[in-house]
């Protein structure tokens, strides 16, 4: 539930009590004061009919002195007058009045406020004439009429003001949350990457204060991530630094020892044609020299394809999928490439033949893939790899470790771009690379 | 050897002893082949060469002091009969052109058997040049696959098997020939069909001999 959400509901919640009690006060008033009203009102009739009764003649007609009676106090309320006579013959005076508001009270307010009936009984006896009975009954509408309106006014007030205050607190409060908005979304893409992002001032202190704060994670993590980037990036740089040392090492020491061991042994050979065991020991030298060198030669090739350097990065791909191809007889590596990509880095090529390296390495030794494709494609500002397999895949959160994918994407994200993953178990691997093309700066 | 009784001069130059003592005895047992000077270093190998006159210098390109390549430019811009022979440990085809380009007769690398350094001597002793045989095969495919030719998109080993489909072999015959599975070749030859737009090898024996990749 929603802060806001909660407010409004306490609020609604509070004001449906208010309304509660103040509705049964509003009642319990009307009730009160309808049934003194009509009371009231009856008793001061019977008064006043008995003293006119008091003074008149035998010849009077009662009904005549009830209704010039009525006439003279006005028309204020609602009676009804009995004259009943000692015959049991009953005449009924209801004086015409109007109502005092055209307002109909509902039923229910009718029900809850409506006093008992309460008829005033007298006897009267017109001296010289015939005794009777008098019932006055006052009707309680027009105070039930009164009472509602006044109920209604207060009702009505009390709902009009719940209602305010509810949009009050909603609209001030969204007002006052939006930026509650802006912190999460600006929250989530840091979790996405984004440590660009940052948050403008609120005008809120508490939450300018979560906004000063967060800017400042934001920049500590910018940097951070820009000092990995650096370091990432260093440490590739003198990776392959000792790697090509290393090769040229090989090369120099190693292959040329080897070679000139070749040599000497092929010659040794040749010097004793009458001493075919020295001959055949000389020809095991020379065969064996010959294995270290292409040993050599296949390490050499590892620590630092010489072909990257001196042919550029399409021959050296090719090759790395053709002596794949050529050691990994039930698979197949599919290898295209679209654009120019003379001009790239030195540290840029490196890297990107080492992913298709590693992906390679994996897909034969992990995902155990009967098919590869590797595309490279060079896009307007953009170089994307992308090297998929129809191996055993594998669930993205549980990737094993050994895989080398941490420092592939180290390489990608040491170029400024960034690696994606996409796999599933049994629907083989997409490694996509997409980096901005580092050009070449002579030196 | 035109002249059996005169022996070939060399000026054996390399950076490493070893290599120097290992050839350098394979040359000395060699008949007909006489080691006059060693050089271990590019301007040791100039001065060399102007003070005993070889026949032939054997040469590594990695010098510590002068390129390799710039000694041969050297050396044949002083003498354009100069007879140079490169033996080196890169197996590149850049580096064969530009030895080439510079003026060697020959280029083997030091992977070769020693007895083709023998060979190359010899060969170009007789004023033939000489080229390592894969190299050879190397440059040639790599001429054939020139930046505009419709070969460009093949990898080397590609470009191997589409002379090989185009010369008339089959499937198996191929795998043999470059020891790979049949299912490898296989898939090569789906892939040089794809990326040369042919349907059938008959198009491809066409295409090659049109290009003249293959000998009609």
């Amino acid at each position: 539930m929603s802060l806001r959400f909660r407010l409004n509901l306490l609020i609604t919640l509070m004001f449906v009590v208010i309304l509660i009690a103040g509705a049964l006060l509003v009642v319990h008033n009307a009730r009160r004061s309808v049934a003194e009203e009509t009371d009231a009102t009856s008793s001061l009739t019977v008064q006043l009919l008995e003293v006119a009764f008091a003074n008149i003649g035998p010849d009077h007609n009662p009904m005549d002195v009830v209704l010039g009676h009525l006439g003279r106090y006005g028309r204020t309320r609602h009676l009804h007058i009995d004259l009943i006579d000692e015959g049991g013959w009953r005449q009924r005076i209801t004086p015409e009045q109007g109502s005092l508001s055209d307002t109909i009270p509902p039923d229910w307010f009718v029900g809850l406020v409506r006093p008992a009936p309460q008829p005033i009984v007298r006897e009267i006896a017109v001296p010289g004439s015939s005794r009777f009975r008098i019932v006055v009954q006052a009707d309680p509408g027009d105070e039930i009429r009164e009472a509602w309106k006044e109920a209604r006014a207060t009702l009505g007030l009390l709902v009009t003001f719940c209602l305010l205050a509810n949009g009050l607190v909603f609209f001030t409060l969204g007002h006052w949350l939006r930026p509650i908005d802006q912190i999460l979304r600006a929250l989530d893409r840091i979790g996405q990457g984004d440590y660009h992002s940052r948050l403008p001032a609120i005008g809120l202190p508490e939450l300018d204060s979560i906004a000063g704060n967060f800017n400042h994670m934001a920049e500590a993590l910018e940097t951070s991530r820009e000092q990995n980037r650096q370091l990432a990036q260093k440490s590739l740089a003198i990776r392959e630094q000792e790697r090509r040392f290393l090769a040229h090492e090989l090369h120099d020491e190693l292959g040329q020892s080897v070679s000139a061991i070749k040599a000497l042994a092929v010659s040794i050979g040749q010097r004793a044609p009458e001493q075919p065991e020295i001959a055949a020991s000389a020809g095991t030298i020379a065969q064996t020299a010959h294995r270290i060198y292409e040993a050599v030669r296949g390490m050499m090739r590892q620590l630092r394809p010489v072909i990257l350097d001196e042919l550029g990065l399409v021959p050296a791909l090719q090759n790395l999928t053709d002596e794949w191809n050529e050691h990994h007889e039930d698979s197949f590596c599919h290898f295209a490439a679209d654009g120019d990509f003379a001009d790239l880095g030195d540290d840029m090529r490196i890297n990107l033949y080492r992913i298709v390296q590693e992906a390679l390495t994996n897909a034969a030794r992990h995902a155990r893939a009967s098919e590869v494709t590797v595309d490279l494609q060079r896009r307007p500002g953009r170089i994307e790899l992308r090297i998929a397999d129809n191996g055993v895949g594998m669930t993205p959160a549980v990737i094993k470790p050994g895989l080398g994918l941490p420092g592939m994407r180290e390489r990608a994200e040491s170029m400024g771009g960034r690696l994606t993953l996409t796999s599933k178990p049994g629907y083989g691997m997409v490694i996509e690379v997409s980096v901005p093309p580092a050009v070449k700066t002579d030196g | 050897m035109a002249d059996p009784g005169r022996l070939i001069r060399v000026l054996l130059v390399d950076d490493h002893a070893v290599v120097r003592a290992g050839y350098g005895t394979l040359l000395k047992d060699a008949p007909g082949i006489e080691i006059v000077a060693e050089a271990e270093g590019g301007n040791a190998a100039l001065r060399a060469y102007v003070e005993h006159d070889p026949e032939i210098v054997i040469m590594d390109l990695s010098l510590p002091d002068l390129g390799g390549i710039e000694v041969i430019r050297r050396i044949v811009a002083r003498n354009p009969a100069a007879k140079v022979l490169v033996f080196s440990m890169h197996e590149d085809t850049v580096f064969v052109e530009q030895a080439l380009a510079a003026g060697a007769r020959g280029y083997i690398t030091k992977n070769s058997a020693p007895q083709v350094l023998l060979d190359a001597v010899r060969h170009i002793a007789r004023g033939e040049s000489y080229l390592d045989e894969g190299i050879a095969q190397r440059l040639a495919w790599q001429r054939a696959r020139g930046r505009n030719s419709p070969f460009a998109a093949l990898s080397t080993r590609e470009f191997e098997i589409f002379c090989l489909l185009a010369e008339g072999l089959n499937a198996s015959e191929i795998s043999r020939r470059l020891s790979l599975s049949s299912k490898t070749v296989a898939n090569y030859t789906t892939q040089i069909k794809a990326k040369l737009g042919a349907a059938t090898v008959a198009e491809l024996a066409r295409l090659a001999i049109r290009h003249g990749v293959v000998q009609a």
